[in-house]
C-alpha cells in the first residue's frame, strides 16, 4: 500500500495517546484486511483497557491547555487541518478504498465531506455567543457563557472511516474539548493517517487520541470512566442502548447516531426521471451500506 | 441497473464495491431469502456477484409485504424493496411504522402535500424530491431509536458545550 501513495508517512502502524504512535502493551496487533482482496493492508495495536486509560487521562491533561485557547487559535489549527486533508486527498482515499471497499470516486468524495465538518467547525467556532438575561431585581445581573464539555469519547463505524470520526473531531475540537476515538476495527487507517495530518497542522498531543482493538474493553473503560464527559457513538441501535444504559452510572452526555430504516416515497405526481435518479443514488451509494440509504421504496 | 458496476472500488468505473466482510454479505442474502420465503419476486441481481468474497449483486424485489424484514429493518446492502401503496395516508403510515427515523425521502411536485407529507414523517431528515441529503451545514441526526444529538450546522456545536448560568449578586450599596 505504501507505495500506491504520494506520502507514505499517511500508512499508520499502532495506536495514537499523547501525540505519539505506540503499541499495544501485550504487543499484539490486528490485521487490516481490504474486503476486495482478502489481503492484509497494514498491522494496527491491539489495545485494551489499560492502553484506553492513558489516552483518557492524556486527553484529561491536553484539555487543561488546549481548553484555554482562543476560538481564533483553534480556527487557525482546524483551517490548516482541512487544508491539509484536502491536499492529502487522493492519498487518503486511497487508504478508504483499500479498507472500506468503497469505489475511489466516492471514497474521493467521503475525504472532501469529512473535510468540510473541519472547515465548517473551524469557522463556526468563533461564534459561540452566550446570553444576557433581564434581572428580577435590581441588585443582580444575570450571564450564560457556553463552554466545553470536557473530555469526549468518540466511536465509530467501518461505512465512512473519514466523515463519522470528523464530525465528531471538529466540533469537539472547536469547543476545546479534546477526544479519545475508537474507529470500527475493520477501517481504522483512514482515521490514523488523518490525525498524521492533524498533528502536522499544530493540533497539540493529547488533544485527540486513538486507539483500536478489544472493542468491549474499549467501549466499557470509555463509557464508565468519570473524566469522560460525553460519549458520541455512531453506530447500530442495539449498542447505542448498551452504551446509553452504562453512560448512565456516570451520567454523561450522550450523542448518538443509530440505525434507520429510510422510506422512500414516490407519488403519483413525482418527476419520474429525477426521482429514479434520486433513488440509484441513495440505495447504491457505498453498496448499500449507510445509515440514510433508502431501505423502502414506497411506490403510488 | 445497468449501469452499475460491480467490482474492486479501485478499478476504474466501478460504482459497487464489496460489502465490508463475508458475514455482512450473508446477513444481506439472509433478508433476500426471508423476502422470497414469504412470496416476493427477485427481479434484478439477487445473488452472491461472480467476484465472489463479499460482493452481492445489485438487487430489487418486488411483490413485497410489510411481514419482511426489508420492511422491518436495516438492510445494509445493495437490496432495493419496492412497496405500492394507494393513498397518502397508507405512505405516511407505511413510512412511520418503524421504531426508527433518521431519513426519509419522497417525491412529488403538489406543493400542498409536500408541506403535508413533510411534517408528518417521523423522521429527523426529509429529503423532498432529493436523495442526497448530507452535508456539513445541515443537522443531521435521527429521533426515536434512531438516537439524539445532531451532527454538523450550528446546532452540532451545541451537542459539546454546556451552558453555564452565572448570577452576579449584591450591586446594591
Amino acid at each position: 500500500m505504501k507505495e500506491q501513495l504520494s506520502d507514505g508517512l499517511l500508512l499508520k502502524a499502532g495506536a495514537y495517546i499523547d501525540g505519539g504512535w505506540v503499541s499495544a502493551d501485550d504487543g499484539t496487533t490486528l490485521p487490516v484486511v481490504n474486503p476486495s482482496s482478502g489481503s492484509v493492508i497494514a498491522e494496527v495495536a491491539r489495545c485494551g483497557t489499560n492502553e484506553t486509560r492513558r489516552a483518557i487521562e492524556a486527553a484529561e491533561v491536553a484539555h487543561k491547555s488546549w481548553s484555554r485557547t482562543t476560538a481564533k487559535e483553534r480556527a487557525a489549527i482546524l483551517r490548516r487541518w482541512f487544508d491539509l486533508m484536502m491536499e492529502n486527498q487522493e492519498d487518503l482515499a486511497k487508504i478508504l478504498t483499500a479498507e472500506q471497499g468503497k469505489p475511489l470516486a466516492e471514497a474521493r468524495g467521503e475525504i472532501a465531506y469529512g473535510a468540510n465538518y473541519i472547515e465548517w467547525f473551524s469557522e463556526e467556532c468563533k461564534r459561540v455567543y452566550g446570553d444576557t438575561i433581564p434581572h428580577p431585581s435590581n441588585d443582580k445581573r444575570l450571564v450564560c457563557i457556553k463552554q466545553g464539555v470536557g473530555v469526549v469519547a468518540c466511536i465509530t463505524p467501518w461505512n465512512f472511516p473519514n466523515a463519522m470520526l470528523t464530525r465528531k473531531i471538529a466540533p469537539a475540537l472547536a469547543a476545546g474539548c479534546t477526544v479519545v476515538c475508537k474507529p470500527a476495527n475493520a477501517t481504522p487507517l483512514s482515521a490514523y493517517a488523518f490525525v498524521e495530518l492533524a498533528e502536522r497542522a499544530g493540533v497539540p498531543a493529547g488533544v485527540i487520541n486513538i486507539v483500536t482493538g478489544k472493542t468491549a474493553e474499549i467501549g466499557k473503560e470509555m463509557s464508565g470512566n468519570p473524566i469522560i464527559r460525553k460519549l458520541t457513538f455512531t453506530g447500530s441501535t442495539p449498542v447505542g442502548k448498551q452504551l446509553m444504559a452504562e453512560c448512565a452510572a456516570t451520567v454523561k452526555r450522550t450523542s448518538m447516531e443509530l440505525g434507520g430504516n429510510a422510506p422512500f416515497i414516490v407519488f403519483d405526481d413525482a418527476d419520474l426521471d429525477s426521482a429514479v435518479e434520486g433513488a440509484m443514488v441513495s440505495k447504491y451509494r457505498n453498496a448499500g451500506q449507510t445509515c440514510v440509504c433508502d431501505n423502502r421504496l414506497l411506490i403510488q | 441497473m445497468a449501469k452499475l458496476k460491480v467490482g474492486d472500488g479501485i478499478s476504474e468505473g466501478v460504482t459497487i464495491g464489496p460489502l465490508i466482510d463475508e458475514t455482512a454479505a450473508s446477513d444481506v442474502m439472509d433478508f433476500i431469502k426471508d423476502a422470497t420465503d414469504k412470496g416476493a419476486t427477485v427481479v434484478a441481481g439477487g445473488s452472491r456477484a461472480v467476484q465472489g468474497g463479499s460482493f452481492v449483486e445489485p438487487t430489487i424485489l418486488t411483490n413485497v409485504s410489510e411481514d419482511m424484514r426489508v420492511f422491518k429493518e436495516e438492510i445494509f446492502g445493495p437490496v432495493a424493496p419496492l412497496f405500492s401503496f394507494k393513498t397518502e395516508e397508507d405512505a405516511i403510515r407505511m413510512a412511520n411504522n418503524t421504531e426508527v427515523g433518521l431519513a426519509s425521502y419522497f417525491y412529488s411536485r403538489d406543493i400542498g402535500r409536500v408541506w403535508r407529507v413533510a411534517e408528518a414523517l417521523e423522521y429527523g431528515i426529509v429529503g423532498i424530491n432529493e436523495g442526497l441529503i448530507s452535508n456539513e451545514m445541515a443537522p443531521f441526526g435521527g429521533v426515536k431509536e434512531s438516537g439524539q444529538g445532531r451532527e454538523g450546522s450550528k446546532y452540532g456545536l451545541d451537542d459539546y458545550l454546556e451552558i453555564k448560568y452565572m448570577c452576579l449578586g449584591g450591586l446594591d450599596q
